[in-house]
């Protein structure tokens, strides 16, 4: 958890492009280091890093693209990339598709809301009030470590096929996740703060937005960062076990139906909403931790 | 004038929960600080220095005794004094000019008023031009500059310092021994400072007290009778050194043998 809060984002410059942009600068021509600074590369805004990543990307699709139209592996289970987004555009463009993806968003929002409204609260006592932590502690550690999979069969009994035994599904697994990051957020507190607080006089409130606060808002973030990808994880698998609509139960159908274009239309689906939100959140963050020391 | 702060046979004992053993911590501490002097603790580690400041910042309730300022009880309430606290105590989210600020703010004075108090004093210290800089960008020496000016911000009747400059490389401490007594020769303030360093402690000073190890109890009460404005040279002269001697065969005198064997632990 404290890693995750302190984790920032790596992209920009390279080990490797940093080294090369070193030589130049020397004055010294050294054999066989390429001026890297003159090349047709960066003179077109090029760094190596872009280079690789795209070439990556735009190789593999090649290469799966290729393997599909010569039959090299089967369309039928492996589809190909233009059969994908030919799928995509076929989704977009019907009915089905838009009812279920506001199935899926309005079951991940619900749930993930209440989930963090619920949960801040109780990590900041929790922490907070140590007895009344010590006394949950049991509970929080049992939930943590369970597979939150196995709550589904449950969950299902208890509130149908419907859109509430999903609701139910994405807030069980984000709420313990940041319950237990604020909770470890509001431990972290030096005490040396609390005594200038203490010594000046300061009063709940004001400590609470002075120390408390800012000392546990990153680890509520990351924790929430963690928890948008256990909280997709839920919906999906919700909607695969046991449901009447949503992207998941589009999947299940899609595979049932031997649609592997459709199938992966919806992992791709899924998979930007993770990457989307987690991007938000970095986002949210990185601003957070303004002050914090660069590099 | 009456004394600023009066210490009355404070005592602070420690019993163990479970076992019921008691360590005492400080036994018997009186003291009278009067206004506008320089008053330094001098002592070894764990002999309890730093739980008296405590206990006069009212952080902790002496099992005896008890610690007034002008006459209040420093736990009933009242903020009348401001502490410089050892390195790392500024908060890292704020600017230079927030925490100076922040002792104002504590006591609800508001932000834009309690900043604009605030810039005085970072000038006092010499910090102008870092206002909107972040602790982290700071040298230790002047981080401790702006920990001065967070407590002197609050105007307080009595400056607590616990060994301020303890984390500081041996150059830069000397340079923030001179330069504190710079601010504290405009301030006027009155000054309790704790240190383990008795060169600091002589010569910051107008008043040593020596306090013993474990049980902490006051053993001398010192008068520093060099003139001021000391310069850093002093250091240097017989009677600085003869003073420094003094101190030193307090401590590690007769009574050395107690020395060694004061564990961690509260104070130090």
């Amino acid at each position: 958890m404290a890693n995750a809060s302190h984790e920032k984002s790596s992209a920009g410059t390279s080990v490797i492009a940093d080294a090369s942009a070193v030589a130049p600068a020397t004055g010294v021509n050294l054999p066989g280091v390429r001026n890297v600074s003159d090349s047709i590369w960066t003179r077109w805004g090029f760094t190596d890093q872009r280079i690789y990543v795209a070439a990556s990307v735009i190789g593999f699709l090649t290469l799966w693209e290729v393997a599909s139209r010569l039959g090299w592996i089967r369309p039928l289970f492996f589809s190909s990339p233009t059969a994908v987004f030919d799928a995509a555009v076929r989704e977009v463009t019907g009915a089905d598709f838009w009812y279920d993806l506001r199935i899926s968003l309005f079951e991940f929002s619900v749930g993930f809301s209440l989930a963090i409204v619920a949960s801040i609260p109780l990590g900041l006592m929790f922490g907070w009030f140590r007895r009344l932590g010590h006394f949950f502690d049991p509970w929080l550690r049992f939930f943590y470590a369970t597979p939150r999979i196995t709550y589904i069969p449950l969950l299902v009994l208890w509130f149908g096929l419907g859109l509430e035994s999903k609701m139910a599904l994405v807030f069980a697994g984000p709420f313990i996740t940041i319950l237990v990051g604020t909770l470890e957020g509001v431990r972290t507190v030096p005490t040396t703060y609390l005594d200038v607080a203490r010594s000046f006089g300061a009063g709940q409130f004001h400590f609470f937005k002075s120390v408390l606060l800012p000392t546990t808002v990153p680890f509520i973030l990351a924790a929430m960062r963690l928890a948008v990808g256990i909280g997709i994880v839920a919906i999906v698998l919700g909607e695969m076990y046991a449901s009447q609509a949503g992207i998941g139960h589009m999947l299940m159908t899609a595979a049932n139906n031997l649609q592997a274009d459709r199938v992966l239309f919806a992992v791709l689906l899924f998979t930007l909403l993770g990457v989307g939100l987690s991007k938000i959140l970095l986002a949210i963050e990185n601003r957070v931790a303004e002050w914090k020391p660069q590099g | 004038m009456p004394p600023v702060l009066m210490a009355d046979a404070v005592g602070m004992e420690y019993v163990h929960p479970r076992t019921g053993r008691s360590v005492v911590a400080i036994e018997d501490f009186s003291v009278e600080v009067e206004p506008q002097q320089f008053v330094t603790i001098v002592g070894p580690s764990g002999c309890g220095k730093s739980t008296f400041l405590k206990i006069a910042n009212g952080l902790l309730r002496p099992t005896a005794g008890s610690v007034t300022i002008h006459g209040e009880d420093v736990q009933s309430g009242r903020r009348s004094r401001g502490t410089v606290f050892q390195d790392a105590s500024l908060l890292p989210w704020y600017t230079v000019l927030r925490n100076a600020a922040y002792g104002l703010e504590c006591q609800g004075v508001r932000r834009q008023e309690a900043e604009e108090r605030a810039r005085p004093v970072l000038e006092l210290v010499g910090l102008t031009g870092f206002e909107d800089a972040h602790p982290h960008e700071l040298s230790g020496g002047m981080r401790q500059r702006v920990n001065v000016a967070r407590a002197l911000t609050i105007d307080p009747e009595i400056l607590l310092m616990d060994e301020p400059f303890a984390s500081l490389d041996a150059q830069t401490r000397e340079f923030m021994q001179s330069e504190l007594l710079g601010i504290w020769s405009k301030s006027s303030k009155t000054v309790l400072f704790v240190t383990h360093q008795i060169d600091e402690a002589v010569y910051l000073s107008d008043r040593v007290l020596v306090m013993s190890a474990r049980p902490g109890r006051l053993i001398a009460d010192i008068t520093v009778d060099i003139p001021r404005p000391r310069d850093l040279r002093i250091k240097r002269e017989p009677k600085f050194v003869e003073l420094v001697a003094q101190v030193w065969d307090l401590l590690h005198g007769p009574a050395s043998g107690s020395l060694e064997t004061t564990g961690a632990g509260h104070g130090g």
